[in-house]
């Protein structure tokens, strides 16, 4: 693969949206446009990137010709460019859906989201491809920022509340995260992270992954979400529960998989911290009267699942568990950015998202409806889902190491995840007239996206395969 | 084919009545309908198998079953002239008039197990709609389905085990009773004798007479591949002669003139349940051929004898006191010849033997006494016109048949003729009668009502039916109430800035630890 | 794609993709909708036929789309998956004349039809499937897609139903979906085995573990099979229109639990190791108390439906029985089973379903005398009740012959006792029905609920219990001949009892 064009596929996702995102502010009008043609294009790239794949090594590009231990370094391996594409895919469609939804719904915002959208995708991008933990911190921070904007779009004091929490929270987290990074760097000379494998003291890892448990909303520390990603509009919260948060569980896994692989008490004391975040988000989310917050719940739970592939991955499981997990934070993007792009929908018929007068959506909005529900089939694990494939292995894990205690926390959860999501169906039934007519074009791009996290169970043999095969 | 023949016209009819307005002509046809199966009873071919019918259907007639087929279908037209004249009679009784005879038939002709369950079955249920011909009549026949239905489900056990190849004690025992409970076997008896009174002259007749016919059939045909057994057997001996005995005696204490009859045919049928225990106890083959013919001459005695009460006048009284005098057997009787050839049975075990045959010429004596009531409750019956054709003709018919059947099964039937033995029983008879003379007004005061255990059991039976329906109403469980209160408190103090930055400090050290002791 | 392949994806294409363009048509395209309907049912039972023939003359048809890595989405057609895919195919053309009659006039019929051919959809999915994965994968596809048909008339008691059908129903697969996993977990990917069982090679040190996960699966299994105490959703959820009563929840989720259990008892373990596990003595046992228990909860109910709905829990659990009585006999009795009481509750449901239509009857109390005003379809409800009871020469006792003679086969004389108690009790809850249908005057006059027909009710209302009925007695009286059911278990029977 020539150096040139390699260099070029791997600059795009983080330069396209970067650069638009810069123009952005200077247009008067066609802004949705631009940030339209930078998606494509960062999705485009990514499905080269995938096709061009070498599959026993990742490729490389050091950025300025400068390369470790003192330049900047990204590397796109399989794991990257799988993060890559679906969030390519997600943030397209949530753009999309922005670009269509927004003008009539929230005038006002229409034209202020493209900027915070557009740089919290290249920082994203840039995080994925980032191989050392200092430019990790820099591309957290650069996210934490535009995820901020994204949040006080909307200027109510709700949200301006959920954004200092957030803002604050995640500070400190970035804090700790930097202290951690500190001593790594001091113990092994080195902040890459393949050339500190192995050597990363207990402490650092600790710090980094405190820091990061703060910043991805990780239970205990995940009391901001739901306020924040309940006050930010749709195509925001969206992104936020989508793949934000997921950005922290990407670290975790370079961190604990490649970079600290012998960790196995710290990795059990990681999934006690998942089962804790299944129940208590699917518990609290039950109890809820908002649907916005009942998602955002949701997405605490979910996020709780994904710890559990730190102790599954061990011995010849490692290769399914590794799979199943990064299966799993696929189709939860997907289901999860549809659920609250149709929470957008809802919130724009009815004028509010009180789960008890719901009624009439069923009838009056029926796209919407079967969104909510083809997501929500997804998050309990059920086929045919990427959901369900992705339990599948997980539980298949848990069962190979003989850890059958996580079985019981996946399956629990999958009820739970169950009870909240038919409560919500259950809710939309019924005659009632809406508020406004929502328009079409928005709930088919939820739909699509409900849809995809469905053929994600259904396509997903060869990249299952793939994973398997790439797992550390 | 022509055992299928005989089947085929109750079938038709049962078609034909789907149709509205086919009742009257249906009516009129009955009488001749079940004399289709005389061609097969008179020159039958040998077994057929109709292997695609419900699990192979056999059908067929041993040497013995021939005259019972006979003289089934003579008594169903008689029983049939009878019904034509005896009033309206509506669509669902008619439907049930046909299937009772479809299913009589049937089970004479049936080999295998299945198909004798399937003629069996349809005939016990249909006969329900036999005997309800009124409102009055509704409890006697429920009760009478209850009892059918519970004696079905053993009928079926045993009929399983052999067709499963495991004869033994107990597929005797449940086909004894299974089959039983239509001969009055104790303590099945009950509901019997409400039914008799129930229903009308027709009407009892084809359920005194065919029903009893059908059932020990059943019990020739099955029964003996149970093979040897000594303890059912004893067991079998004694229900039979106690109820012999004690059936005679509940029937003088009873005075509707049909539940005596009922009375009359437990007491008899009694008399069949010994020989067939006989037949059990001794290691020779069951020889079926004398209990036939007894239930032959039973069957078309005693529905000669309902069809009489359903007439009257002083011709038919005659014709009774001739059929009570051949069924108390007399000389020369059908009853006489058959109870002659009863004793040639048991010669496997001879101890047995000989003390049932002492007691055998008392059960004469008794149903003597029987008839001697019957006659009396009969003797102030009124003429009916339509009645008499039919009972004329099935009396003729009881008279007769056993000889012919005898003449058919026999090798020497002379034999078989006794003078004295048969008379002596019945002089004795008269001599309790004289004796009892004086003292009629005060036994007659003496009642029994008619199916006496009934009296305990079908309340007990009503009991039990609304206990179940009645027994714990459960509603589905209320799914769990989620106490949404103390989560979210917790969650207020974790959300906030202070809680965050303490359970931050608490998870590294936590961390820290772990991963320095892990 | 070869045609071996291509026929297993055509039987379940053939009501998968009609329901999902019904889906997309408005709700005024009657005609249209109507059409794609029974061009799918007609289509799909034209292939059920052609597959007999095949596997009758020794073809196979597999195919295997890949899913998850070592465990791909298997379908095939060998002679227990197409006794059940047969049995659905017939009855969903049927149901879907019945429907179109009884939805007349409704509202959300594209809804209806489009989740209504999802559901038979997985149901054949779940015939068709070759290994636990599939199995698992269809069971909940039928959860899912059986949930908005209880909902159907979006009643607060509808809802309510719902919620509690998924309560059960969720957890089920929960635990079935941990018990497969931890099988395969043991044993590695395997398919369904053509004679024996599947695990049977484990060792001995795993029995304490294949114990718990035989109890687990056949316990998930069994919240759809209706076994006692997971079978309140079933009387619950007879608040949903009689289509849906008819033919999901008498024959389809009920029948697809009864299938799961003996796929488990027969291909996974084999009925030799089930036995010796001891599993098949515990299942049994519940089975046994499930006839007892649901016939005499029948018996308390006034609502016609709800009695029919504890029919079902009580009979459903016959086919249980005769699988866990292990033995060729009892076997054939269990699976035939299958197909009858599948055929004689159907033509219960339609009844039912055409009472209340027509004539706004739901209890028993109100019955009397109804035989004169819809005799045709208080014909079939007799015929099928007579079916209940085991009274020859109709289908059900066929199946109780073969379950009779199986029990005392098989050492086990109590469960001829339960079954023979059974028939009793069904008499004593079906036949005050039939009396007071046929032998009562009636009460009042009737509330006509719909227009006037010449006949009795709606024709396509009337054709299929009438039919129903009619197979009732076919399926009795001609069991021994070449093309019955019974002939095809023995089939089934004579490959796993290899002698």
């Amino acid at each position: 693969m020539s150096g040139a064009v390699a260099s070029w596929l791997l600059a795009a996702p983080v330069a396209l949206p970067l650069g638009a995102g810069l123009i952005v502010p200077l247009l008067r009008r066609g802004r949705s446009l631009a940030a339209l043609a930078a998606g494509a294009g960062v999705v485009a790239a990514a499905l080269l990137l995938l096709a061009v794949r070498d599959p026993d090594g990742a490729m490389e590009l050091a950025v300025g010709g400068w390369s470790p231990p003192l330049g900047i370094r990204w590397r796109a391996d399989l794991l990257a460019i799988t993060f890559l594409l679906s969030t390519a895919v997600i943030a397209l469609t949530v753009a999309l859906f922005a670009a269509l939804h927004l003008p009539r719904a929230e005038p006002a915002l229409a034209g202020r989201l493209w900027a915070p959208l557009l740089f919290l995708w290249s920082a994203l991008n840039a995080l994925y491809l980032s191989a050392d933990v200092f430019n990790l911190y820099v591309t957290l921070e650069l996210l934490t920022l535009a995820a901020v904007m994204l949040v006080t779009l909307e200027g109510e004091r709700q949200a301006l509340d959920g954004a200092m929490r957030y803002l604050l929270v995640a500070l400190a987290g970035s804090t700790v995260y930097l202290l951690g990074v500190a001593l790594l760097y001091h113990a092994t000379g080195t902040l890459d992270l393949t050339l500190a494998a192995g050597a990363v003291p207990g402490a650092a890892l600790a710090l980094m992954t405190v820091g990061l448990m703060a910043k991805g909303a990780l239970f205990p520390l995940h009391g901001w979400l739901p306020p924040a990603h309940a006050a930010a509009p749709a195509p925001g919260s969206a992104l936020l529960s989508a793949v934000v948060v997921k950005s922290a569980f990407y670290i975790l896994l370079r961190l604990w998989l490649e970079a600290a692989p012998d960790e196995h008490a710290g990795r059990m004391l990681l999934a006690a911290c998942g089962t804790g975040a299944v129940l208590w988000g699917s518990l609290l989310a039950l109890t809820q009267k908002r649907l916005k917050l009942l998602v955002a719940y949701s997405t605490v739970a979910q996020l709780g699942y994904l710890l559990l592939v730190f102790p599954l991955a061990v011995g010849s499981w490692s290769g399914p568990a590794y799979a199943g997990a990064v299966w799993l934070a696929v189709s939860h993007g997907l289901a999860k950015a549809a659920m609250f792009l149709a929470a957008g929908t809802v919130m724009h018929a009815l004028g509010h998202d009180r789960i008890a007068e719901l009624r009439g959506l069923a009838h009056h909005a029926p796209v919407t409806m079967l969104t909510l529900a083809l997501a929500g089939v997804t998050l309990m694990g059920l086929p045919p889902s990427g959901g369900f494939v992705a339990k599948w292995l997980l539980l298949s894990a848990a069962f190979g190491t003989g850890q059958w205690f996580w079985a019981l926390v996946l399956l629990a959860g999958g009820l739970l995840a169950a009870v909240y999501t038919f409560r919500v169906i259950g809710a939309g039934f019924g005659e009632a007239a809406l508020a406004r007519v929502p328009r079409r074009a928005p709930q088919w791009l939820a739909f699509a996206l409900a849809t995809a996290a469905l053929l994600a169970g259904v396509v997903a043999e060869l990249p299952l395969r793939q994973l398997q095969e790439a797992a550390p | 084919m022509i055992l299928a023949l005989a089947l085929l016209p109750p079938l038709l009819a049962v078609a034909l009545l789907a149709a509205p307005g086919m009742q009257r002509r249906v009516l009129t046809a009955t009488p001749w309908l079940p004399l289709a199966a005389l061609p097969a009873a008179l020159a039958p071919p040998p077994p057929m198998e109709l292997e695609f019918l419900l699990l192979g259907l056999r059908l067929g007639l041993e040497p013995w079953a021939q005259p019972l087929l006979a003289a089934t279908a003579l008594l169903w037209a008689c029983a049939g002239w009878a019904l034509r004249h005896g009033g309206p009679v509506s669509v669902p009784r008619l439907l049930a008039w046909q299937l009772t005879l479809a299913g009589n038939l049937g089970a004479l002709m049936a080999l295998d197990e299945p198909g004798f369950y399937l003629f069996f079955a349809l005939l016990s249920i249909a006969a329900y709609g036999v005997v309800v011909r009124n409102r009055a009549a509704r409890g006697a026949a429920r009760t009478y389905l209850a009892v059918a239905l519970f004696a079905e489900l053993l009928l079926l056990a045993g009929l399983m085990l052999l067709a499963l190849g495991r004869p033994g004690p107990t597929a005797g025992v449940l086909l004894l009773f299974g089959l039983g409970a239509k001969l009055g076997m104790l303590p099945l008896h009950f509901p019997l004798p409400p039914a008799y009174a129930a229903t009308d002259a027709a009407g009892a007749a084809v359920f005194g007479g065919g029903l009893t016919m059908a059932a020990v059939a059943g019990w020739l045909r099955f029964v003996p591949q149970v093979g040897t057994q000594p303890e059912l057997a004893i067991y079998a001996l004694a229900a039979g002669l106690a109820a012999a005995f004690l059936g005679a005696a509940a029937g003088l204490l009873q005075r509707d003139s049909r539940a005596l009859l009922a009375y009359s045919t437990i007491s008899q049928m009694g008399i069949v349940t010994a020989g067939l225990g006989l037949a059990l106890a001794g290691p020779a083959p069951l020889v079926a051929a004398p209990l036939a013919l007894f239930a032959l001459h039973h069957g078309l005695t005693k529905a000669a004898l309902l069809l009489g009460t359903g007439a009257g006048g002083p011709l038919v009284l005659t014709g009774l006191a001739l059929l009570s005098l051949a069924l108390a057997g007399a000389p020369l009787s059908g009853g006489a010849l058959a109870k002659a050839w009863l004793e040639s049975m048991g010669e496997g075990a001879p101890a047995l033997a000989e003390m049932a045959h002492g007691w055998l010429p008392f059960t004469s004596a008794a149903t003597a006494l029987l008839m001697a009531r019957f006659l009396w409750l009969m003797r102030g019956a009124a003429t009916r016109s339509g009645q008499r054709g039919p009972f004329a003709a099935l009396t003729v018919t009881a008279l007769a048949a056993p000889w012919l059947a005898l003449l058919y099964l026999h090798p020497q039937p002379t034999e078989l003729v006794k003078g004295w033995a048969t008379l002596w029983p019945l002089l004795v008879a008269a001599g309790v009668l004289a004796l009892a003379w004086p003292l009629r007004t005060r036994i007659g005061r003496w009642r029994l009502p008619p199916g006496d255990l009934v009296v305990v059991a079908a309340p007990l039976g009503r009991l039990l039916y609304r206990a179940a329906a009645a027994w714990g109403s459960g509603r589905p469980p209320r799914l769990l109430q989620l106490s949404r209160f103390a989560p979210r408190a917790l969650e207020r103090h974790l959300r906030g800035l202070p809680g965050t930055g303490v359970v931050l400090f608490a998870l590294v050290l936590l961390f820290a630890v772990v991963l320095a002791l892990g | 794609m070869t045609l071996q392949g291509a026929l297993p994806l055509a039987i379940l294409g053939s009501s998968l993709l009609p329901g999902l363009i019904i889906f997309f048509l408005a709700e005024p395209h009657r005609r249209g909708r109507t059409w794609l309907n029974m061009a799918g049912a007609v289509i799909k039972v034209l292939l059920v036929a052609g597959a007999l023939l095949g596997v009758y003359h020794g073809a196979t048809f597999e195919v295997a789309v890949p899913l998850v890595p070592d465990y791909p989405l298997l379908l095939r057609l060998d002679p227990l998956a197409l006794l059940f895919v047969s049995l659905s195919a017939v009855l969903w053309l049927l149901t879907t004349v019945y429907a179109v009659g009884y939805l007349e006039g409704s509202p959300n019929r594209s809804r209806f039809f489009g989740f209504f051919s999802l559901c038979v959809s997985a149901t054949v999915g779940i015939a068709m499937a070759g290994n636990l994965f599939t199995l698992f994968f269809f069971y909940e596809v039928l959860t899912l897609s059986t949930y908005p048909l209880v909902v159907h008339r979006e009643t607060e008691q509808s809802l309510r139903a719902g919620r509690i059908y998924l309560a059960y129903v969720m957890t089920g697969s929960a635990v079935l979906l941990g018990a497969v996993v931890w099988l395969h977990a043991l044993a590695g990917p395997f398919e369904f085995a053509v004679s024996g069982g599947a695990v049977d090679h484990l060792d001995a040190e795993h029995r304490p573990a294949l114990l718990a996960i035989f109890l687990l699966m056949v316990g998930g299994f069994g919240v759809k099979a209706a076994l006692v105490p997971m079978h309140r959703w079933l009387p619950a959820a007879m608040v949903a229109p009689a289509p849906v009563s008819a033919l999901l929840h008498a024959v389809a989720v009920v029948k697809a639990g009864a299938f799961g259990i003996a796929r488990t008892v027969y291909d996974v373990f084999g009925a030799e190791l089930a036995h010796d596990l001891g599993g098949t003595t515990v299942l049994a046992a519940v089975a046994g108390f499930t006839i007892i228990y649901g016939s005499l909860r029948a018996l308390q109910q006034d609502d016609l439906k709800r009695r029919l709905a504890y029919s079902t829990v009580s009979q459903l659990s016959y086919i249980v029985l005769g699988v866990s009585l292990v033995g060729p006999l009892a076997t054939i009795g269990g699976l035939v089973h299958l197909v009858h009481q599948g055929i004689m509750k159907i033509t219960l449901f339609f009844a039912a379903g055409n009472l209340a239509e027509t004539l706004h009857l739901h209890k028993v109390s109100e019955l009397d005398g109804v035989g004169r005003r819809m005799p045709w379809t208080m014909a079939a409800f007799t015929v099928a009740a007579f079916g209940m009871m085991s009274a020859p020469p109709l289908a059900g006792f066929v199946s109780e012959w073969f379950l009779g003679l199986g029990a005392l086969e098989g050492d086990a004389p109590w469960a001829l006792a339960v079954l023979l108690a059974s028939s009793l009790l069904n008499a004593a809850y079906f036949l005050p029905v039939v009396y007071r249908g046929w032998f009562r005057p009636r009460r009042g006059p009737w509330h006509e609920n719909l227009p006037r027909h010449r006949l009795e009710t709606h024709p396509w209302l009337l054709l299929p219990p009438v039919i129903t009925a009619g197979m009732v007695i076919a399926l009795g009286l001609f069991a021994a001949s070449v093309w019955s059911p019974l002939t095809w278990v023995r089939l089934i029977a004579a490959q796993e009892y290899p002698l």
